[in-house]
């Protein structure tokens, strides 16, 4: 369960996050919309323990970020806008490179049936020759090596094709339910986003996506 | 411990074909620059002559001297032709003339050293000084040989009479003991020391290996800066190792791997090039310049930068050593040339200062590393 209590967070004079405050519980699927600059990575970063609001608070199944982040750590699965993987490593290179360093013990049986549960096969290619669409499926199997109960995705699938884009949505839907994960996550894609999410929250001050969301949902 | 190495292992073993051409090409590159270099300078030898008044043994040792240097030619002319040998000193075909006079032998075995040899040059002569004094140490050490058998003698007439030695006996007994010990070479080696200057006659093996170990030391880190500026590391937050710790593991492992090489290396220069340095000076050199790549390739922004600051920083050190002369006799601090890295390590000197700059700069390095984030 997750408590977010009226964060602040600048960048200079810049104000990005302005007392924003939410709850989720465990099984949701929580879908994150606004303009480019709104501060969705900024909020995921925070959620991910890996920047400091200025202000406010935040709770993991009631322990406060302030005193127990790297206990957190290890709840915590962050898959970076940034394809955060090593592109001179096969695809099971780079899933055995963050198990061996990761607090969770899988075997290679297990990496290989997280892989194909992403529908991603191609273990034994180097990720330089991999498509857009399996170097986010790849970003996103690593950040689940520890099982992770607090999911944060920041655009998964931008820029990639409908096929994987639809592969990656089913995926996170089946997952939330099966493993009880809690799941955030940031799109531009509005079906995407109605036909994943449980939630949706909009950040920033543009009314655009507020607008947007009222057609989507009657 | 071992998921570390491990992963390690993972993500530098495409690599390992270019890191192993890295780890070997500093004395590969020192074995070829001091072959060519001795190659060339052997074939440049400069021409002087000696004029034999009379012919004597000591004669023939001190021709023989003079011509064991590598880098003297020396043609011989007796005293009838000692007109000629001037004729082509004048006319720069030679550039020194030693004259030896008639009675050189008897002044040798008599220890009169006074104005023994007459000697020649020219405005162009270039190597005449070192040519003299290899001279002189040859006629020195010649007459040091007579002294020590005239006293030995002198002992046995007062101790050991009923045992008589001549002379030849003893001088011949000497010159064994001093081929032994290789004598007159070291006597050669003293001369061609690097505070000779311009004439420097050998270039010392270790100043190649350093610098060119130097540069590609930094070249080999390129990989740390490679990995520091992924979008991969931001997952080390999520890991029960850090980045820091995992960075370390890699400074320490390639750290073990090339003084292995430098070990080799010793040996083969020491025993091919006859080039010796203190073994300790030789791990605090690597210490430092692994330190000062690692530190490097921490900090810029791509390969090419670092590269760049390789390339830059090799120039400034060579610089900095051909200038170092000029600086100490302007400033009169003979502390500035023992804050040169390579000069240091030349020297045999252990360079606690710079070891403690690196290792400061490591310490605030793995400080902040551990602070941020969170
Ligand atoms: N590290 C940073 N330093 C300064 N400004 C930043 C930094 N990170 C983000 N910003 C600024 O904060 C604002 C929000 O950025 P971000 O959270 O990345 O937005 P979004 O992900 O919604 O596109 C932007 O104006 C961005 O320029
Ligand atoms: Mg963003």
């Amino acid at each position: 369960m997750l408590e977010v209590n009226s964060v602040n967070k600048s960048y200079g004079k810049r104000h990005v996050l302005d007392n924003f405050s939410m709850s989720a519980e465990q099984g949701e699927i929580i879908g994150l919309v606004g303009e480019n600059g709104a501060g969705k990575s900024t909020l995921l970063k925070i959620l991910a323990t890996l920047s400091k609001p200025d202000s406010g608070a935040l709770y993991l199944n009631g322990k406060p970020y302030k005193k127990y982040f790297k206990e957190h750590r290890k709840l915590i699965g962050y898959v970076p806008q940034d394809i955060a993987v090593w592109e001179d490593l096969t695809v099971i290179e780079n899933m055995k490179f963050f198990q061996k360093l990761s607090p969770a013990k899988k075997s290679v049986q297990e990496l290989k049936a997280l892989l194909n549960n992403i529908q991603l096969s191609r273990h034994d290619t180097k990720v330089s020759k991999l498509s857009g669409g399996m170097k986010r499926k790849l970003n996103l199997a690593i950040s689940l090596i520890n099982d992770p109960v607090f999911l944060l995705l920041d655009e998964p699938t931008a820029g990639i094709d409908l096929k994987s884009r639809i592969e990656i949505g089913e995926f996170l839907k089946t997952h939330a339910k099966n493993n009880d994960t809690l799941i955030i996550y940031t799109s531009h894609d509005m079906n995407e986003i109605k036909e994943v999410c449980d939630r949706v929250i909009v950040i920033g001050k543009d009314s655009f996506y507020r607008e947007l969301l009222a057609d989507y949902i009657k | 411990m071992m998921d570390m190495i491990y992963a390690r292992w993972l993500l530098i073993k495409r690599q390992l074909p270019k890191i192993l051409l890295w780890l070997i090409l500093p004395l590969l590159f020192t074995l070829a620059v001091i072959s060519v270099f001795n190659s060339t300078s052997e074939d440049f030898r400069v021409p002087s002559a000696v004029v034999v008044h009379e012919n004597s043994t000591e004669a023939d040792l001190f021709i023989e001297g003079l011509n064991s240097s590598e880098f003297m030619d020396v043609e011989v002319f007796d005293g009838e032709n000692s007109g000629a040998a001037l004729r082509e000193l004048e006319q720069y075909n030679l550039d020194s003339v030693f004259i030896l006079p008639e009675d050189f032998e008897e002044k040798i075995r008599g220890g009169q050293r006074r104005n023994l040899i007459e000697t020649y040059y020219t405005d162009r002569s270039i190597y005449y000084e070192p040519a003299k004094e290899l001279a002189a140490s040859l006629v020195q050490e010649r007459m040091g040989e007579y002294t020590t058998v005239d006293y030995v003698l002198e002992l046995q007439n007062d101790f050991l009479t009923e045992t008589p030695v001549n002379k030849e006996d003893i001088a011949a007994e000497r010159k064994r003991i001093e081929t032994d010990t290789n004598l007159v070479e070291q006597v050669f080696y003293f001369l061609g020391e690097p505070d000779n200057g311009e004439e420097t006659p050998g270039l010392n093996p270790w100043i190649v290996w350093a610098y060119i170990t130097f540069i590609v030391t930094i070249f080999t880190f390129d990989f740390v800066t490679r990995e520091t500026v992924s979008s991969a590391r931001i997952r080390f937050n999520f890991m029960k190792h850090s980045y820091t710790k995992f960075m370390l593991l890699t400074f320490v492992i390639m750290t073990t791997v090339m003084l292995i090489v430098d070990g080799i290396t010793y040996v083969v220069i020491k025993e091919t090039l006859e080039a010796d340095i203190s073994l300790l000076s030789l791990f605090m050199y690597r210490i430092i310049i692994n330190g000062t790549a690692f530190l490097l390739a921490s900090f810029v922004k791509s390969p090419v930068k670092l590269y760049q600051a390789a390339v830059a920083l090799t120039i400034a050190l060579l610089a900095l050593q051909l200038v170092m002369p000029v600086i100490v006799s302007l400033t009169g601090l003979s502390l500035i040339s023992s804050l040169h890295p390579v000069l240091m390590f030349l020297e045999n000197e252990l360079n606690i200062p710079w070891f403690i700059l690196i290792a400061v700069l490591m310490l605030i390095r793995i400080w902040r590393d551990n602070n941020a984030g969170g």
